[in-house]
């Protein structure tokens, strides 16, 4: 089993409600590892999700796009083997990639070791951390079962956001990255991971004939 | 990324150790009598670096109190294995030079055995840092020779400094030539090395980062106020193109032009000159380790570097489409309808 989110790159208006609900139900919640030390003064602390906001092309072909970025629990996840204590690893029973903050020493190799910048070092407890996938929920008995997913999921307004099993070919998130061209990021640096993203589709654009989400013309030879 | 001082302690003084000891246990056999005092003295010298470098290792272990894990994962993590390596390193290096130094019995063999455990020790933090897939900067042999060369030339300067002041002058005078070859081959590096840190910082490419195949790609917004570099360390602004020059200019004339001058001047008896080149190459490795660090470019900087923020082009007055101007024209205008 690997969990993982498929995330709909077309439904994703950048509001960041899944950033915002990461961190409430991290920072709050009985798990809590996120921390905020001063959040009035110093609104800068630790995210385990990112909307990350891009801009692409040039005027008047241009278009935005928004990335929730998060831990993408890689297949090959690189953070995992370099770890020299063992505290970073990825669990055998639904491919969920966490870290022991027990025998994690601080070293930070394993953020150097992730292509995707979303593991964050606690300078005040000395650790590293990052997206849990919730497990906390997602294994939580005293839930009910719609509520055992991660808090990203569930607070998305668009539903860009699918959580499932893409080790299942029958579930949705399986078919809809088989059937859409589900893609993930930075691919060329072998982490093969599990977090992938749905491409924008091209819209019809009132400059004619031209798209906004720039996909390739078609050659008119 | 951002440079640490202890990373920057550990490998430079690591290096400096291993290039000590290795060109003890080179000259020891060319040496006279009144020499060997003096080769246990810089083998004492290593084994202090080293000591001090392994101390400095400890700064960077935010919980220490975790440390009797390290070992763990000998099999997949190289941090693991320098742990081992170095810590083997220092230990029969202090040994060696506390106990039979360059006099003693089974001298020669004790500073051949030290050297080796460097030469592994040094290779092994190399190979952690060129083994990193998404370390773009690093990821490449270059890293290896770059290390191992630092490390070797800046500590036979030392010793070719510290003999042309001392009872070693003519062992420096043995070790100039190879030294001046040495530099030599460290410059070839460094230039290749230059060149790959090039490429790293053209790399991130914005499609394999967002999924859109047109470029070019302009970051909006890092997701929060402001990029996370306090608790990413892994990625840092990119270095001003100004003291990106001045960092590598310090590097070639500390790292590699006054140590040259100073192999020549050991040469020609300079002996003051000698020990300054000396002196200046165990500073060009500090320099050159942390121009290391601060210029290197990580995969994941392409969502978070602070890009120049230019204002956006809005469209201009465009002319309407032929049929919204008959549309207009054929319009009487409001007060005619009235
Ligand atoms: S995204 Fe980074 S932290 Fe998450 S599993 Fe992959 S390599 Fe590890
Ligand atoms: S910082 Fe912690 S989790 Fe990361 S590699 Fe070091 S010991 Fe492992």
């Amino acid at each position: 089993m690997q969990l993982t989110i498929l995330t709909d790159l077309n439904k994703c208006v950048g509001c960041k409600s899944c950033q915002v609900s990461c961190k409430t139900h991290n920072t709050a919640g009985a798990f809590g590892p996120v921390p905020d030390h001063d959040p009035y003064r110093d609104p800068d602390g630790m995210w385990w999700n990112r909307v990350v906001a891009l801009e692409a092309g040039e005027y008047p072909h241009t278009a935005v796009l928004y990335l929730p970025k998060a831990c993408m629990h890689c297949y090959d996840a690189p953070c995992v083997p370099v770890c020299p204590t063992g505290a970073s690893y990825k669990r055998a029973d639904n491919g969920v990639v966490l870290v022991d903050y027990e025998t994690c020493i601080g070293c930070q190799l394993c953020l150097w070791a992730c292509p995707y910048g979303v593991r964050e070092f606690d300078e005040h407890e000395g650790v590293v951390k990052k997206c849990t996938l919730c497990v906390d929920r997602l294994e939580d008995p005293t839930l009910p079962p719609e509520d055992r997913q991660p808090a990203c999921v569930q607070s998305c307004p668009t539903h860009a956001r699918i959580f499932g099993d893409l080790d299942d070919p029958e579930s949705e998130v399986s078919r809809l990255v088989a059937e859409r061209q589900g893609f993930t990021l930075l691919p060329e640096l072998g982490a093969r991971p599990a977090v992938h993203y749905l491409p924008r589709r091209p819209a019809p654009s009132p400059l004619g004939g031209q798209d906004w989400t720039m996909q390739e013309e078609a050659d008119p030879t | 990324m951002r440079p640490t001082a202890p990373l920057i302690l550990l490998t430079v003084l690591q290096g400096l150790a291993w290039g000590l000891i290795a060109t003890v246990a080179w000259w020891l056999p060319s040496a006279t009598a009144s020499q060997l005092g003096f080769l246990t003295d810089l083998e004492r010298l290593g084994s202090l670096l080293a000591a001090a470098g392994g101390v400095a290792s400890f700064f960077h272990m935010h919980r220490p109190q975790a440390a009797r894990y390290i070992l763990r994962r000998l099999g997949t993590s190289w941090l693991s294995r320098e742990a081992l390596t170095t810590g083997l390193f220092v230990a029969v290096l202090t040994a060696v030079a506390w106990t039979v130094g360059a006099q003693g019995p089974g001298s020669e063999a004790g500073a051949i055995v030290s050297a080796g455990l460097g030469t592994v020790a040094v290779g092994v933090t190399a190979l952690l840092y060129a083994t990193i897939p998404a370390m773009r900067s690093w990821h490449s042999p270059v890293t290896v020779l770059a290390l191992m060369g630092t490390g070797l030339v800046s500590g036979e300067a030392l010793a070719l400094g510290l003999a042309a002041v001392g009872p070693g002058a003519s062992l420096g005078r043995l070790g100039a030539p190879w030294l001046l070859a040495g530099i030599l081959g460290l410059t070839l590096v460094k230039g290749l090395q230059l060149h790959q840190f090039q490429l790293a910082r053209d790399f991130p490419t914005g499609e394999g980062a967002s999924g859109l195949p047109r470029g070019p790609w302009r970051l909006q917004d890092t997701g929060t106020s402001r990029p996370p570099y306090r608790t990413q360390p892994q990625v840092w602004p990119l270095l001003p193109h100004g003291v990106r020059v001045a960092g590598y200019t310090t590097v070639g004339l500390t790292l590699l032009a006054l140590p040259a001058a100073g192999a020549l001047a050991a040469v020609a008896h300079h002996g003051a000159l000698a020990a300054l080149g000396g002196i200046s190459a165990a500073v060009g490795a500090v320099a050159e380790r942390w121009m290391f660090f601060a210029d290197a470019t990580h995969s994941s900087r392409i969502w978070f570097q602070d890009v120049p923020r230019a204002p956006s082009r809005v469209a201009g007055p465009t002319a309407s489409p032929e049929w919204v101007r008959e549309f207009l024209a054929a319009v009487p205008p409001a007060s005619d309808r009235d």
